[in-house]
């Protein structure tokens, strides 16, 4: 009789311990998504808390990294969801994006934060106190840089984007065509028509062939795969490539070169002549070592830059593509980054926007700081590069740039496109000698001409506002 | 001022909670199922729960056209609580008494809910609550009756298989199952009938000697009634038979080498219905990313998940979550209205509740000496058991959606009769196998 009890005991007790293990697991995972999914499953669209959320959160402000004011909202409209201000107009529009029932820019990367209250400060709230305040968000965008670069580029169509490369912060980030985002929502069917885009942030997610900036590449190439110390080349001002006629500008002719010299005078028929030397496979192997076609893990949207060749490829689109042209695309970002690297003995931080995360008092409860990307070039070959740099602006296409009080380091470049006027492109760096003080730029001008039209007084202008302050 | 209150009380309801789980698990364990003044003192908790909420909703309904339904809501419900408290004690004494705390406790959160929802239907609900209350008195009244007259096999196979067949000629489509049936204006669900009297079925049965002839009679039987109930498209049903008939089999026959083959066959059956049916594809299709169809048939389970993400740990609040949203909030998704509002360490320790109560359940089939009792009873908690874990699984999307209800707790009439019911049923054992120890002594 026992021994028939214990066995129906035992019955009884797995039964218990089945429904036990269905019940945790029901635990478990609503632990999991509580924890784990949360953040995931709440920003999106379909959830109705979100713009709830937001009539009940005074959004917090975003600051430039002196904390002027740049995007706040109007605590007495109706609806706050369409009551955000941005006092600078049109000087940050891409940057900072727009907060409506979509969101771009730092008011979508920052969106979280913008919206999250003090759980304390809740607890003892009665319905008629003013709204709770969101966090506020300290920028790495400097306001004078910002509107500087901004009325450089006019009211000509591009993009310029500025970091420190020691430790990644974006200074200024600037495309146009622009709109108003004061303006956006009331606008935004003749905003989102328009043929120019002007909501592109062409700094991140603009494509455009580099021409002779891409011969930082082609030269990398060569230095880490051939014999570039060896290199004499005799520049007639133009050369033929596979029935692919390859020209200097204006055809002029540079005589005898080594790798120096023609990176210095911007020479095609040099470049396109290494570029074959080295081959598809390596000069693909390379672009890839600069994280093209790669992915750049920043924490904004953005696209990759894309270069095409391979073992294969013949011998006109080699040439081609060490010039620049050919189907290689790149972002004015990631030329940033690798201007960056060259800046910073090989060496490039993640680009980020966001400094640090205050409350509504003023103390800090979030900071960012720099973090290391990837060591893109090697140690000694960013030097070569780095000297190379140095030349273009003593001698060569850079001279526009060249100015007294501090040294300018940098590369011109001028793309042919589908259209009939080229880019013109700038990309450079300052070295003061202290590390906090060095800023990288890149400046793309779309149909500007040639370099020296756009890009190259631009890029002069703006090292010496930002090193006479 | 209602904000206050709202905000604070939250804290207030998960120490409520918190002390109900704990001393719940205290006293189940004990041998003379638990100490007096403890269950005193969670009914003193569900009365606080109670007071704190009715207020909230008070306030809330005040300014509205809905004040007199609230107040009579209020009147109602605390009346019907303080009645249910004093019979329990007086009465009631040798059964289970924290199994009827922890029925007050759910059935007051119900009532909650449906009251800050939709305020008509927490009224019916109230009334189906005094309904239920009746039957469940009466029962216990009944309860001299030797139950071993009531075990009548051939009957409950007929009786089970008839009602079932009835929604084929008089029932209605209701969300795409054929279960419901309507009586005078009175719609109510057979199945949930049927899944009892399918238990005493197979309890009879299986309380005689074992016969090969009896497994293989109830399997068939059993067998009927879930291909009707898979015709009907009530999955859910279907489902918890089968678990009931599996474990009931198990228990009968001590074979784990059956168990593991009957699991095996319904895992296999599911694919096969997986793979040959539409609409179980559907469900599962649903279930599997709900993001991809999250304009219609990912809907619910989506505004689900929303919502309780939204609850985070505290809760927002009685009043103040969104899961009105939530379609079917009042029904299936009532467990995630819980979770926005309440919390997650109030519905995880919700879920805990209902897995104490599971447990005290089989405690009393162990306990039992009739082999008629312990198959009642333990069928009776497998299903019980399974149906929370099927609705409250299917909503926060561990397992696919299957229409059953959150016993006690979302609004059903019948559901909520039947399962006070099958409550009272157990504490009737509770009671006589109690008795039967005081006489042998």
């Amino acid at each position: 009789m026992v021994k028939k009890l214990k066995t129906q005991d035992k019955n009884i007790r797995r039964v218990k311990n089945i429904f036990i293990l269905l019940y945790i697991a029901l635990v478990v995972y609503i632990i999991k998504i509580v924890v784990i999914d949360n953040t995931e499953i709440s920003i999106n669209p379909y959830n109705p808390r979100l713009s709830a959320l937001e009539n009940n959160v005074l959004r917090g402000r975003i600051l430039d990294r002196n904390k002027t004011v740049l995007a706040y909202t109007d605590e007495n409209k109706e609806d706050l969801r369409f009551a955000r201000k941005y006092p600078y107009d049109k000087v940050f529009s891409h940057v900072l994006g727009y907060s409506a029932k979509t969101k771009t820019g730092i008011e979508a990367v920052a969106n979280k934060y913008l919206l999250k209250t003090d759980v304390f400060a809740n607890l003892f709230r009665n319905k008629k106190d003013p709204l709770p305040k969101g966090m506020d968000v300290v920028t790495t965008l400097d306001l004078k840089l910002q509107k500087k670069a901004y009325d450089l580029l006019g009211s000509k169509k591009g993009a310029i984007v500025i970091m420190e490369p020691g430790t990644g912060k974006i200074l200024s980030m600037v495309s146009k065509p622009d709109y108003n985002p004061n303006q956006v929502v009331d606008n935004w069917k003749k905003i989102s028509n328009d043929e120019s885009k002007p909501l592109l942030n062409r700094v991140t997610q603009g494509l455009y062939p580099p021409g002779s900036i891409f011969k930082i590449v082609t030269s990398l190439a060569f230095i880490k795969h051939g014999d570039y110390n060896q290199f004499k080349y005799i520049c007639k001002g133009k050369d033929v490539f596979d029935n692919d006629v390859i020209k200097c500008y204006n055809q002029y002719a540079h005589g005898e070169e080594d790798l120096k010299k023609a990176f210095t005078v911007s020479c095609n028929t040099a470049f396109a002549n290494i570029g074959i030397r080295v081959g598809g496979a390596k000069l693909k192997e390379v672009s890839e070592q600069l994280y093209f076609n790669k992915k750049l893990n920043l924490n904004f949207p953005y696209v990759k830059s894309s270069v095409e060749i391979n073992e294969n490829s013949k011998k006109n689109e080699l040439a081609e593509t060490s010039i620049g042209q050919g189907k290689t695309l790149v972002t004015p970002m990631h030329m940033a980054m690798i201007t960056s690297a060259i800046a910073n003995a090989g060496m490039v931080y993640e680009p980020y926007l966001i400094d640090s995360i205050l409350n509504p008092e003023g103390n800090v409860m979030v900071k960012n700081k720099p973090k290391s990307f990837t060591n893109m070039i090697e140690y000694n070959n960013a030097q070569i590069l780095k000297e190379m740099m140095r030349n273009v602006v003593t001698e060569g296409t850079g001279v526009g740039t060249n100015i007294s009080n501090i040294k300018v380091f940098g590369k011109t470049g001028t793309a042919e496109n589908e259209t009939e006027i080229a880019h013109s492109w700038f990309v450079g760096f300052s070295d003061t000698g202290d590390k906090s003080k060095d800023i990288a730029i890149a400046i793309l001008v779309i149909n500007g001409g040639s370099s020296s039209k756009n890009a190259v007084p631009m890029a002069k202008r703006l090292f010496q506002f930002h090193y006479k302050r | 001022m209602l904000d206050i209150i709202v905000n604070m009380s939250r804290y207030i309801y998960l120490i409520v909670i918190l002390v109900l789980f704990v001393l719940t698990v205290s006293e189940r364990g004990k041998k003379d199922d638990g100490r007096e003044f403890v269950f005193k003192y969670q009914q003193v908790l569900i009365l606080i729960f109670h007071v704190l909420s009715m207020t909230t909703l008070t306030l809330n309904y005040w300014n509205s056209d809905n004040k007199e339904l609230m107040i009579k809501v209020l009147i109602l419900s605390t009346i019907t609580l303080l009645v249910a408290i004093i019979l329990i004690n007086v009465l009631l004494k040798q059964s289970n008494i924290l199994i009827w705390n922890i029925i007050m406790f759910f059935i007051d959160i119900g009532i909650v809910c449906l009251g800050r929802l939709e305020l008509a239907l927490c009224y019916r609900q109230l009334i189906w609550v005094v309904i239920a209350a009746g039957v469940a008195i009466a029962l216990l009244l009944l309860y001299k009756i030797d139950i071993k007259y009531i075990n009548l096999t051939i009957l409950y196979q007929v009786l089970s298989i008839g009602l079932l067949i009835l929604p084929f000629f008089f029932g209605s489509r209701i969300n795409g199952s054929l279960n419901w049936v309507s009586i005078y204006g009175i719609k109510f669900q057979p199945s949930e009938l049927v899944k009892i009297l399918l238990v005493f079925y197979l309890a009879s049965v299986y309380s005689k000697k074992f016969k090969f002839t009896n497994l293989i009679i109830s399997s068939v039987t059993v067998a009927i009634c879930l291909i009707i109930l898979f015709v009907q498209k009530d999955l859910g049903a279907a489902l918890i038979l089968f678990m009931i008939y599996l474990f009931m089999m198990y228990y009968y026959t001590k074979r784990e080498v059956l168990f593991i083959t009957g699991l095996v066959s319904a895992i296999g059956a599911s694919y096969l219905a997986y793979s040959i049916f539409g609409h179980v594809r559907y469900r599962v299709e649903t279930w599997l990313n709900p993001w991809k169809y999250i304009d219609d048939r990912g809907y619910q389970v989506t505004q689900s998940l929303f919502a309780i993400v939204g609850g985070g740990w505290i809760g927002t609040g009685l009043t103040k979550g969104l899961s009105t949203k939530v379609p079917n909030v009042t029904t299936d998704f009532i467990f995630t209205e819980i979770c926005e509002e309440f919390g997650n360490i109030f519905s995880i320790l919700l879920i805990g509740l209902y897995l104490l109560m599971f447990l005290s359940i089989v405690d009393t089939a162990l306990k039992s000496k009739s082999k008629f009792h312990k198959n009642l009873v333990l069928g009776l908690g497998i299903g019980f058991g399974f149906q929370a874990f099927f609705i409250i699984g299917g909503v926060i999307k561990l397992i696919p959606l299957t229409g059953v209800t959150l016993p006690f707790i979302s609004y059903g009439g019948s559901s909520l009769l039947v399962n006070i019911i099958l409550i009272t049923l157990v504490q009737i054992i509770t009671i006589k196998d109690g008795q039967k120890i005081e006489n042998t002594r």
